[in-house]
Formats: structure tokens, C-alpha cells, sequence
């Protein structure tokens, strides 16, 4: 259990030396531009920036703001082409202007070190892990290669990796995403820098592995009185641990200054909107429905549906594998209604999200859409139906075929389907789709590079649309876009389910865009669904211990609130699907068990899916689920019910 | 692991076994008389008839079959009726010299494909423009025209080079037979004059079959390079610290040259064909003239014993690369075992 101080460092503005404080990074008129002379790019404009010792300071922006271009170019490590100048500029004590190339690399390292976002394409892959700290420590030590293995594992240690001498033999894609991260962590502190750059750290991990990574940061922000530039786009990791911050937006700095004031009363006004598009995980869908409508239509239904994704045998014998991604999930949507989905990476949600829309084949249970049962009919007949329900992607520009024009794009589906046969007809429907998802007619001619994000996602949404489907499957659709652009994507997708009555089922990590949007939430862990109901009895009550430690990890953009807050924290990444652990097959996990003593029951039986008396809806598979309240930090449900209307 | 390889064994197994049978029917169904060939079209019917009989082509081609695969059971690849030799005997002469000639060729092109394409990968341009003019034309140019080139310029012009001979000097005593590659049976034995003398006869016709594999494998590299540079973990190495010497030879190539390891596999064979050429133009003892002349004077066991070796020196030479695939690339290791 981590229970971090309710008290921000004091961050006083003062002068260096005022609070004994060094300072380790100090720019000003940072410039950098890209392109040709004549017609220069200017990614960032007379960027200030300081950071002391034993404080986190937040570059936040939007992607494309500058914030990792003035890192990378502070080290010396943007690509040739760029020109960088800057009035002023001292990097851990030094002065950085007056630096050849080669006394910059040799800072780089040993006096700065830098983490990276995507912790699997920053490692290499043919080396190590040992061996790649070994190197970052022999770069600015004189060490034997002994001694140096030595102070490598003692890091791999420090970042809490268990077992560090085993692993430390291990290669990069050995290792879960988060042990990635803490491994590049232990190479960034290889030789002990005082100033740690840590672009986007915790992006690409799931929330609790990203909970874990943001403790460790805090503890060695405390411990070794590091200064941390923490650049990040997430307003949440920002109330989390920054002391100070600075937002930026088109490569100026807009804002800045102590975490509280600008999340609580932000006066710029691109920070105002930031704050508002944000979603919050205490803040409900804004229209919730009628509750208790009985006479609800069904749109989708899946009962006991299974997918066992499995090797074959080897030729010389060997036992047969097999991961059941999806195990025995049952499901309902109601028409016109939504349903998140939620879990962290690897727990099955995208198969089954393939299962339902039969592009991954059930090994058993059935999908029941608009009444239709399906499953065993004909390669024909299911390109049929494939019209009644619909798949949007996550990466809007991977899933666009970069040489057809949008109306093409959108035509096709209309030319399988033989629907609209003129061209005349098809042009129409084409700009009929392209107003509905808030774009004009004029798209029709565009190539998709020509899009932005935003744009792209809405001609995903709008292909899925022409068929005018009564379901469709959105997986992680707005997971790679600002949170400006998701707002109005979410936005968007409300006011098309009110118009048109298509029912969602909202594949996210991201718990306070679930909440945003969804009417009924379905929790799943190791592939199967261990908590489902009304959103609005989940995000108030969860009833399993894992939907808490998920509320729980989630960071708010509330400074006193996030600072307050008691923590679940989960240890470890979730086990492997293809190795499940017996019983309840969170027991590895859970908290819970560990408070009610290790009862034996959890790694025996596995709970079913289970309702109480007064709430048949919100179900959850625990054995303990009802004893769990009265075990929940108070604050927990503080940072999800919320006084904010 | 053991079962991988026992795997690609069996599977050796039946490429050797559908090399066998395709060379056999191949030979047999192309017109004329191998008996007629080798006596010459003044020879009487009867002492034809009596070759044949002696050679065995006048029986059903099922039971023709049936005794070549007995005998290559046993090892045995057939009598050769043009040079009155078993063919294991003149494979076991002439191999060696085609192996050397193709293992050098491909040291070669390696030694010139990689700092070329790490090159072309630079910052300067002109380097890229020179090497990529280079690389066409040295891919457009045919092999045999080429090994005349160079004998033109380094033997005819320039003097430097040896007459274009066999693979070593009749002057020069031969080193003591271990196995039967000059060049390390002369180092076994000490002997550094018989050395230098088999690298000069090796140099022009390696670089004639070198040049156009090191032209394609040139242009991998350079590609490789780019696109390994592009990844995270370059930045990573900068970010510690590290040389652009250390980024180049210790995250970059490792990672850019894996892709060469394949390609360098494939392309063996295509050495051992391209050796059959060049093999005429420098008069090298190897398999190439040997096999050609067998060719045409329908001389049936030494073809089938050259398609067949061909299929085996194919094989193995992949199922190497394949295995050393495993070795420098740890993601490949772990998943077959």
C-alpha cells in the first residue's frame, strides 16, 4: 500500500539557494525551427523553463506543442535540420550555450538522464537489459565490467524489479511493459544524474502499472532530491506528482505556474479549455437514461460466448496451449444504448469486441445482434448481415487506405451492400454522411494524409455509419487523439446514438471516458467480465476489488483531492492469460483478500458473476463483494462521486 | 531446438529426394543417345548397343530408377563413362575449388556491402549518389564479361594479377591436403608463399562473382540502416551518453545487419550457379566446366550428382543461416525453443 503525503512540496518561486534548492535547469528564449530558411517551421517560440532539485515541474501540452521538441533539443538530440538557439541556458549546473557536441554527450547520461515513452522501442532489442545499463554506467565511469554489473542490478533493485540478478540476463521483450519502464528508469539513474527528463513515461502502460511508475518517480524525486521535467499530455499524471507547471500550446508557453492554482484557477484561456474537454471519472454521462425501461429493446445479447485462441502441437508431442482471451461472457445492450467495456491490456476486451462484430470465430457460447442469432451460417449470408453492425478502429490513419479518397472510402461499403446504385444517389449519400459526422461535402475529394486525427476518426465513424448499422463496435477509437478532439469525438458519437438509436459497445482503458459516455460498464480481467452493471452503480460502489484498484489508479486533475486520496495499489502486471491462476483468478492480486486474511476459498473456487438481492443489475465476481465496502478508503469514492455538478 | 533441427533435417531429406527425381527424368527425357554421344557418330549399331547395355540406359526407366537410388543410398553417385571416374572422386577433387571460390566471393561482397550501404546511409549526399550509380551498374553487368574486364585491366594492362589459370601456380608447390581449400591448407601448413600465391588466383574471380551480390546487398544495408536509426532505442543510446561510433557499431548494426544474414543465405546459391561462369572464364578446376561439358555430352551421374549437391549445399547453408538467426537475434531464440 502506498500512501503518499497529502502536502505538495512547498515550490516557492524564490531565487536559488532561497530554499536550498539547486538549480539544475534553467533556460530562456528557447527557439527552435525546423525547415527550410525561407519558409521556416517554428515548432518552439522563446520557451522559459526551470527546474530545481527535489521538485517535478510538468511540460504539458497537446501533441504537436513543442514540449518534446524543447526537451530534445535542451539534450542535443533533435535530428539535423533542426536549429536551435536559445538566450540562456544552464542544464545541470552547466551552461549548455557555450557547449561543443561532444561536452554535451558527455553530459547526457551522466548528468541528465531521460526516459522515454514507449519503454519496447527505447530498449534494443538484441541486447540485454543488464548489459544496456552496464553501458550507461561505463559510459561516465571508470568501472570494471564486474563492478559495473554489480551497480546495475543494485539499480534494477532500486526500480523494483524483483529478482534483478536473474533478470537482469533477460531481453527487453521479456519483460511487461511497466518492468520495461522501470528498467529504462534504472538506465536513466545509471550514474546518478541530478536532473531526470521523463518524456510521456507512463502513456503507454495501463493505469496500474502507470500508478506504480508515478510512485517510484515520487520516490526518487524524495529520496535522491531529484528535479524531474515531466512532459506529459495527461492532466491527471500532473495532479498527480508535478510541483509546478507549464502548459504549452503551438510552441509557446502559454501558462504557468504552481499545480493547484493552474488546474484549479487557470486564467489562460487554451488552459481553460484543456481543463473542460478533459474527461472525469466524477462526472456522469450527460443525458443517462430512463431507468427501468422494461419494454427496451435488445441489440446485442452474447451468452456464455468464448474465444480459445490455440497452438497446435508440436511435432514431437508437448502439451497443447491454449489462451482463452474470452471465457464465458454475457452480455446485453440495450438499443440506442452503451456499453464500456474496460480493462487493462492483454485482458481480452479487443477479442471479444472481434467476437462480437465475427471477425474473431466463438469456440462457443453465441452473439445475438437485433434478434439475429449468429454463428455457422454462410461466408455469404454473413457479409449480409455484416451491415447491422459495425467496427471503428483505434488508429484512424492505420485503418484508412492512404491512396483512396475519402468518398471512395465511404462509397465502398455502399457498393457491396448494392445499396444506392447511381452515382448520383451515392454522391449524395456520400455528403449526407460526411454533415452527419460534422464535415462538409467538400472531404469527399480528400486524401486521408490530408486529414488530421480528428478528422480521419470521423470518417471511421462515418464509414461505419453508411450501412446504417443498429450496432457498432468502437475499440479504443478515441484513445490516440487530444483530449480536445475526444471531447468533441464523444461529443459527436452521443449525439449520433440520440439521432440515429445506435447502440455502442465502447471498448477504452480509460475509465473516465467510459464514464463520460457509457450507460452500462463491463469490467475484465483475465477474460472474463469480473464486474458489470449500471455505469452509474460502478463508478459509486464497485463491488470488486479490481474495478476499485482501477478507480483507484486513475489519477484526477484536482490537486487536493488526488493529493488526499488513499491509494489501492496493485502490485505486479496482471499474470498471463495463458497461464491463469486458479480460483478467483485475481487472488495474485487482491487487495481485498489480503485484508480479510488470505481465506482459502479465493484460489480454489471461482466466484460466478453475481447480483445482490436490492441490485440484480450490478453484478461482480467475488466471493467477498459485499464485504468490501466497509473496506474502502472513503477518499476513493470521493475522487469518483464528486461535488462538482 | 533438437527438434527444429531434426525437423529441417527430414525436410532436407525430401528436397534431396525430389532433386533426385526431377534430375533423373529431366536427363532422360531430353533428347539423344548418351552412348552415341560418347562413341561418336562413326561407331557401329552394335557397339552402341553394347555401351548402352553396359551403361544400362537400354532398361525400364522404373528399374534405371530403382538402381540410382539404391546406389545413392549407399553413397554412391554413379560412374561418369565420359572421364572414366566415379563421380564421388571428381566431386571430391573439383568441390573444393567451386566452395572456396563462392565462400570468398561472399566474404567479399560482405566486406564491401556493409561500409558502402552504412555509408549511402550518411548525412552526404554524393555518397549515396555514387554508391547508387555503382550499384546499377554493377548488377547490370553480365559475370563472364565482367571476370574479362578485370583480367583485361589487372592481368593484360596492369601485370599485377596472375594469367588467369587454375588456382595456384604450377611453380608452387601445393600445401598438404586437409581439406582441400588452398587457402587454409597453405595456413595449416605454414606455408605463406602458397597463400599468397592461391590469393592471388582467387582475388579477380571472387570479385567478378562478388561484385554484383556486394551491388544488391549494398543497397539492403543502406536501407536497414536508415530505417534502424529511425528507432527509439538509437535515441536511448544518445541519451546516455553514448559515441556516434558506439551508437553505429554497438545498437545500429547489430540490429540493421539481421536482415543480411537472410539475403546472405539465399544468395549462396545463387554464387554456386553464378560459379559455373566464371569458372570457364578464369579456367578454375571446380564443378562449373565439369558439370557443362557432362551437360552436353549427356553424361547422365555427374548432373544428377551436381543437382543433387546443389540442393544439399543449398539446404544447409539455410538451415545455418536460419540457426544463426537464432543466435543474434534473441526474439527469434526464444520463440523456437
Amino acid at each position: 500500500m502506498n500512501l503518499h503525503g497529502s502536502e505538495p512540496a512547498p515550490a516557492s518561486a524564490g531565487a536559488v539557494g532561497a530554499t536550498g534548492r539547486e538549480t539544475l535547469l534553467r533556460v530562456r528564449g528557447l527557439n527552435v525551427t525546423f525547415g527550410p530558411a525561407a519558409d521556416p517551421i517554428r515548432s518552439v517560440r522563446g520557451v522559459d523553463l526551470d527546474v530545481r532539485s527535489g521538485e517535478v515541474v510538468a511540460l504539458v501540452g497537446e501533441s504537436g506543442s513543442g514540449k518534446t521538441v524543447s526537451a530534445l533539443a535542451l539534450l542535443g538530440l533533435l535530428p539535423a535540420g533542426a536549429r536551435v538557439t536559445m538566450d540562456e541556458a544552464v542544464l545541470a549546473g552547466e551552461d549548455r550555450a557555450a557547449m561543443s557536441d561532444e561536452e554535451l554527450r558527455l553530459l547526457r547520461g551522466a548528468r541528465v538522464g531521460t526516459v522515454f515513452q514507449d519503454p519496447l522501442s527505447s530498449l534494443n532489442p538484441v541486447q540485454r537489459i543488464g548489459d544496456q545499463i552496464v553501458e550507461a554506467i561505463r559510459l561516465h565511469r571508470r568501472v570494471g565490467v564486474r563492478e559495473a554489473r554489480r551497480l546495475a542490478v543494485a539499480r534494477l533493485a532500486q526500480v523494483g524489479i524483483p529478482d534483478p540478478e536473474r533478470r537482469c540476463r533477460d531481453y527487453p521483450h521479456q519483460f511487461s511493459g511497466g518492468m520495461r519502464q522501470r528498467a529504462m528508469i534504472a538506465m536513466a539513474l545509471a550514474s546518478s544524474p541530478p536532473l531526470l527528463i521523463a518524456d510521456e513515461p507512463t502513456t503507454a502502460l495501463d493505469v496500474t502499472v502507470q500508478a506504480q511508475i508515478l510512485d517510484l518517480l515520487q520516490e526518487l524525486r524524495r529520496e535522491l532530491s531529484m528535479g524531474v521535467l515531466l512532459i506529459t499530455h495527461d492532466l491527471g499524471v500532473v495532479g498527480r506528482v508535478a510541483d509546478r507547471v507549464v502548459v504549452m500550446s503551438r510552441g509557446e508557453v502559454v501558462e504557468r505556474g504552481e499545480t493547484e492554482q493552474i488546474l484549479s484557477r487557470p486564467s489562460d484561456p487554451y488552459t481553460v479549455r484543456l481543463l473542460d474537454s478533459l474527461p472525469r471519472l466524477d462526472v456522469a454521462k450527460s443525458a443517462p437514461p430512463a431507468a427501468g425501461d422494461a419494454a427496451e429493446e435488445i441489440a446485442l445479447e452474447t451468452s456464455g460466448l468464448e474465444v480459445v485462441f490455440s497452438r497446435r502441437r508440436g511435432p514431437l508431442g508437448g502439451r497443447a496451449l491454449g489462451v482463452r482471451a474470452v471465457d464465458d461472457v454475457s452480455l446485453t445492450v440495450g438499443a440506442g444504448r452503451t456499453l464500456g467495456l474496460v480493462g487493462e491490456s492483454g485482458c481480452g476486451k479487443t477479442t471479444l469486441g472481434r467476437a462480437i462484430v465475427q471477425l474473431v470465430e466463438a469456440t462457443a457460447g453465441h452473439v445475438t445482434i437485433g434478434g439475429t442469432r449468429l454463428g455457422g451460417e454462410s461466408a455469404r449470408r454473413l457479409r449480409d448481415l455484416r451491415r447491422h453492425f459495425q467496427l471503428v478502429f483505434q488508429d484512424p490513419r492505420a485503418s484508412l487506405d492512404p491512396r483512396q479518397r475519402i468518398g471512395r472510402i465511404l462509397e465502398e461499403p455502399l457498393a457491396l451492400h448494392g445499396l444506392c446504385g447511381d452515382g448520383e444517389q451515392r454522391r449524395r449519400r456520400v455528403a449526407e454522411l460526411l454533415e452527419l459526422v460534422g464535415l462538409g461535402p467538400e472531404f469527399a475529394t480528400r486524401l486521408p494524409h490530408e486529414l488530421s486525427g480528428g478528422q480521419r476518426q470521423r470518417i471511421g465513424i462515418a464509414r461505419a455509419l453508411a450501412l446504417e448499422p443498429s450496432l457498432i463496435v468502437l475499440d479504443e477509437s478515441v484513445s490516440a487523439l487530444d483530449v480536445a478532439i475526444q471531447a468533441q469525438i464523444l461529443a459527436l458519437l452521443e449525439r449520433l446514438q440520440r439521432e440515429l438509436g445506435i447502440a455502442y459497445v465502447f471498448i477504452s482503458h480509460d475509465l473516465a471516458v467510459v464514464r463520460q459516455i457509457a450507460d452500462t460498464v463491463a469490467v475484465m480481467y483475465l477474460g472474463r467480465v469480473v464486474e458489470s452493471g449500471p455505469s452509474e452503480a460502478i463508478y459509486r460502489g464497485p463491488r470488486h476489488p479490481y474495478t476499485a484498484a482501477l478507480l483507484s489508479a486513475v489519477p484526477v486533475a484536482d490537486v487536493r483531492r488526488e493529493r488526499a486520496r488513499e491509494r489501492i495499489a496493485l502490485h505486479g502486471d496482471p499474470p498471463s492469460p495463458a497461464d491463469p491462476p486458479s480460483g478467483c483468478a485475481f487472488h495474485t492480486r487482491c487487495w481485498l483478500r489480503r485484508r480479510l486474511d488470505d481465506p482459502a476459498v479465493c484460489t480454489t473456487t471461482r466466484p460466478a458473476l453475481g447480483g445482490r438481492a436490492d441490485s440484480s443489475q450490478h453484478r461482480a465476481a467475488c466471493h467477498f463483494a459485499d464485504r468490501q465496502a466497509a473496506l474502502l478508503p472513503a477518499s476513493l469514492l470521493g475522487a469518483t462521486q464528486g461535488a462538482s455538478a | 531446438m533438437a527438434s527444429f533441427v531434426a525437423r529441417r533435417v527430414l525436410a532436407t531429406l525430401a528436397v534431396l529426394f525430389f532433386a533426385s527425381l526431377i534430375a533423373f527424368v529431366l536427363l532422360r527425357a531430353s533428347p539423344g543417345d548418351p552412348a552415341r554421344k560418347l562413341l561418336g557418330p562413326q561407331a557401329s549399331e552394335q557397339a552402341v548397343a553394347a555401351l548402352r547395355a553396359d551403361m544400362g540406359v537400354d532398361r525400364p526407366l522404373l528399374e534405371q530408377y530403382g538402381t540410382y537410388v539404391a546406389d545413392l543410398a549407399t553413397g554412391d553417385l554413379g560412374y561418369s563413362w565420359r572421364t572414366r571416374t566415379t563421380v564421388t572422386d571428381e566431386l571430391a577433387a573439383r568441390l573444393p575449388a567451386t566452395l572456396e571460390l563462392a565462400a570468398s566471393a561472399m566474404v567479399f561482397a560482405l566486406l564491401l556491402a556493409i561500409p558502402i550501404g552504412v555509408l549511402s546511409a550518411g548525412r552526404r549526399r554524393w555518397v549515396d549518389r555514387v554508391s547508387r550509380s555503382a550499384a546499377i551498374v554493377g548488377l547490370g553487368m553480365p559475370q563472364f564479361w565482367l571476370g574479362l574486364v578485370l583480367i583485361l585491366v589487372f592481368f593484360t594492362w596492369l601485370g599485377i594479377a596472375p594469367a588467369p589459370f587454375g588456382r595456384i601456380d604450377d611453380t608452387v608447390a601445393l600445401p598438404a591436403r586437409t581439406t582441400g581449400l588452398l587457402l587454409v591448407d597453405s595456413l595449416l601448413a605454414g606455408d605463406l608463399a602458397a597463400f599468397r600465391n592461391a590469393l592471388a588466383h582467387l582475388l579477380l574471380p571472387a570479385l567478378t562473382l562478388a561484385i554484383p551480390l556486394a551491388a544488391y546487398l549494398s543497397r539492403i544495408v543502406r536501407r536497414s540502416t536508415i530505417d534502424v536509426y529511425r528507432n527509439d532505442y538509437v535515441r536511448t543510446a544518445r541519451a546516455k551518453g553514448a559515441s556516434e561510433a558506439r551508437v553505429l557499431f554497438r545498437h545500429a548494426l547489430p540490429n540493421a545487419l539481421l536482415p543480411i544474414l537472410t539475403l546472405s543465405g539465399m544468395w549462396f546459391g545463387e554464387l554456386m550457379a553464378g560459379a559455373l561462369l566464371v569458372e570457364a572464364v578464369f579456367n578454375w578446376p571446380g564443378i562449373g566446366g565439369w558439370v557443362a561439358q557432362s551437360i552436353q555430352a549427356q553424361d547422365y551421374a555427374p548432373v544428377q550428382g551436381a543437382i543433387l549437391l546443389g540442393a544439399l549445399v543449398y539446404s544447409v547453408v539455410n538451415l545455418v543461416t536460419d540457426l544463426l538467426y537464432g543466435v543474434v537475434d534473441p526474439r527469434i531464440r526464444l520463440a523456437t525453443s
